[in-house]
């Protein structure tokens, strides 16, 4: 039986290829929709997850989050260098970065920070940043490169980078007068880590300051190993946080809205994630429900080929039955061919799917820093597939009732 | 019932299973129609008889071979097939019995046109055990002995849709014939055909009918065919429906 519907389904294999096809793109649509909102929040959890806190001057928390961690959007005002000083202190923080954003290097983010946040920082579930290449910075013009912006680049460790101010990939004003040597390459963390530049609060401010760099040649014999450590910049843009005591949040947040001195917000990183899903979270719906459209749409498709091709087919059911086909097999012939071509449409559609993030992957990870897994079907997906071969089968009944009446009705005499 | 009463063309006194088909009252009327169709008091067809029916049009022959292969319902007791009441089937089994024991022959279009000459011959083998147990080898094996016989041999792995209609025919003949069905009814099998095509075919029908031992029931129109055939009956000598007197 099987045999017969794929040989019947294979003479009109025209029309059959073109529902296979649809149905195959709602398929890739549906489990492409779900895979990329799934990496994405993991992308984004696994980067921020190492963090408690992080402080900016007062504004809004998913935008605070945004700029700061992801190098998204321009972070606004600065802050003072004494609210760092303050919070480092606070009872309950047991490590605190300073931070400093809004240059960009060949359009990637470039961050001024300390060694404190390669000793800290966490992603992927607690995995700290390591080094392939190299060490963390050495002199104040040193910089740490991101995985993927040395293979980008070409970099390694010696390289000499020249930043442009702003943070857009475009940017007229170059500044030449400050390079950086990268000092270290950090190993691949598939985050947006990968894709960021660090350089040392001075080497930072000495962007801005324009003045010429004293150790221009960190290999020059009397220049002073001095890393930056003690540097102490005017004004910074967002310290890291990371809580000794999980309790003091609370009175970290207080302290902070209570200040006289200045308006910052402390932000924590899962909740405004999930503001940041909250707000993602229509569009969301809004594609999901798109692509069950399609899918319905390419079902639909199929119980139209199905369908139009019935009274094309009366001789052949004629035929069928005049050598002992009952109705029910008929029947039973077009339920298997609906099927065969769901099947077939979740097949090519697996592989549609795994095509097309093979090659979105690339793009995802320079624009956005993260990257869809190209695992197996998870136990959910399998649902989904599931789902749209019943919802085949269930519409396959339509036509094979018809068929099952027609058979019934025409006996073995259909005139041509 | 008593199985004598349906010998009705010979003085031998065959019993049922001599008998490949035996009517005994019929009386069909086409749903919704006033008028009957078949009135039929005896018909009978010994066991590798062969038949020619003859008729004008819409006298009722091929209302009377859908009530011989069960394609329409009629009541029990009425039509025999191999010693079986075909009237007291369930509608489920008569597909079955239907293959089992019957090979059709239509006018024309007999065929799967994108499945093989040998596949179209051996579908009624997928349907029916009895039909496979009959067979002398495997399916593709008598389906290529036929295909012999009846000279087509050549186009065995062809596309049924690329053949002349003759040939067409010829591999329809085949699939009726194959596993040795108790009957093969032929509707107008030769319409299609030119006399000498028409000529050819019945011999070799005939032929094969022979060989295999089924009996043969063809309905044609065409002259000059009698040879072919132990007998011919013209539909009036067993149908005599009452017509409506409106
Ligand atoms: N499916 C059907 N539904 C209703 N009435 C039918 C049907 N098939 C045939 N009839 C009627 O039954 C009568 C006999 O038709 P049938 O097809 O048996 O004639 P026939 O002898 O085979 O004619 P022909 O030589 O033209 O093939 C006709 O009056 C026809 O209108
Ligand atoms: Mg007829």
């Amino acid at each position: 039986m099987l045999n017969f519907a794929l040989q019947s389904l294979w003479n009109r294999r025209f029309v059959a290829a073109l529902t296979v096809l649809s149905i195959a793109l709602s398929v890739a649509l549906i489990l492409g929709v779900e895979r990329l909102r799934d990496s994405a929040r993991a992308s984004f959890a696994d980067t921020a997850g190492g963090i408690d806190l992080i402080v900016a001057p007062r504004g809004n928390d998913v935008q605070i989050l945004l700029s700061t961690v992801f190098g998204v959007g321009s972070t606004g005002a600065a802050m003072r260098w004494d609210s760092y000083t303050q919070i480092a202190v606070m009872p309950g923080v047991g490590w605190a970065v300073p931070l400093m954003m809004g240059d960009n290097h060949r359009g990637y983010p470039v961050t001024g920070t300390t060694a404190a946040y390669f000793e800290h920082f966490r992603h992927s579930g607690g995995t700290p940043l390591a080094f392939a290449q190299g060490s963390t910075f050495v002199t104040r013009d040193s910089a740490v490169i991101g995985a993927e912006i040395a293979t980008l680049f070409g970099y390694e460790v010696g390289s000499v980078l020249v930043n442009a101010h702003g943070a857009g990939s475009v940017s007229f004003e170059m500044h030449d007068d400050a390079p950086f040597t990268v000092s270290g390459v950090l190993a691949p963390t598939g985050t947006v880590v990968d894709r960021m530049v660090f350089v040392t609060l001075e080497g930072f401010d000495a962007l801005h300051a324009g003045y010429a760099p004293l150790a221009a040649d960190p290999f020059a014999a009397d220049a002073p190993q001095d890393n930056g450590a003690a540097y102490t910049p005017e004004q910074i843009n967002a310290v890291y946080v990371g809580l000794s005591q999980r309790t003091a949040i609370l009175g970290i947040q207080r302290a902070l809205s209570d200040s006289q001195s200045e308006a910052l917000s402390a932000v924590m990183p899962n909740v405004a994630l999930l503001q940041l899903w909250s707000i993602t979270g229509t569009a969301e719906g809004a594609l999901r429900l798109m692509s069950i459209a399609v899918a319905i749409a390419s079902l639909i498709g199929m119980v139209v080929m199905l369908s139009a091709a019935l009274d094309a087919r009366r001789r052949e059911f004629a035929i069928l039955r005049s050598v002992g086909a009952s109705p029910r097999t008929i029947f039973g012939l077009i339920v298997t061919e609906a099927l065969a071509v769901t099947a077939a449409g979740i097949l090519v559609g697996l592989v549609l799917l795994y095509v097309s993030m093979t090659s979105a992957n690339p793009i995802l990870s320079a624009n956005f820093g993260f990257r869809m897994g190209l695992h197996l079907p998870t136990g959910e997906e399998m649902g989904i597939l599931l789902a749209v071969f019943c919802f085949a089968a269930l519409a396959a009944l339509l036509p094979a009732w018809r068929v099952y009446r027609m058979t019934l009705a025409d006996g073995l005499t259909t005139r041509l | 019932m008593s199985t004598s009463s349906y010998n009705h063309s010979s003085g031998a006194a065959a019993g049922v299973e001599a008998l490949a088909v035996a009517i005994a009252d019929l009386r069909f009327n086409w749903s919704g129609a006033t008028d009957q169709t078949l009135a039929i008091e005896r018909f009978g067809l010994r066991t590798g008889e062969r038949v020619l029916l003859r008729g004008p049009s819409g006298c009722g022959k091929s209302t009377l071979l859908a009530a011989m292969s069960g394609v329409v319902d009629v009541p029990a007791g009425t039509v025999r097939i191999a010693g079986t009441d075909v009237g007291a089937l369930p509608q489920s089994h008569r597909d079955a019995f239907r293959v089992d024991h019957i090979g059709l022959i239509f006018q024309s279009f007999n065929l799967i046109p994108w499945l093989s000459v040998r596949d179209n011959v051996v579908l009624p083998c997928r349907f029916s055990a009895q039909r496979r147990q009959r067979l002398s080898g495997t399916p593709q094996d008598d389906a290529q002995k036929l295909l012999v016989a009846l000279g087509i041999a050549e186009h065995s792995d062809t596309p049924a849709g690329n053949l002349s209609y003759g040939q067409q025919q010829r591999v329809a003949a085949a699939r009726a014939l194959i596993g040795t069905p108790d009957l093969i009814l032929a509707d107008e099998p030769t319409s299609a055909l030119d006399p000498e095509a028409k000529d050819r075919f019945l011999s070799l029908l005939s032929r094969e009918a022979a060989h295999s031992g089924a009996a043969l029931l063809v309905v044609s129109h065409d002259p000059g065919l009698e040879h072919h055939f132990d007998r011919v009956i013209q539909m009036s000598e067993i149908n005599a429906p009452k017509v409506d007197p409106c």
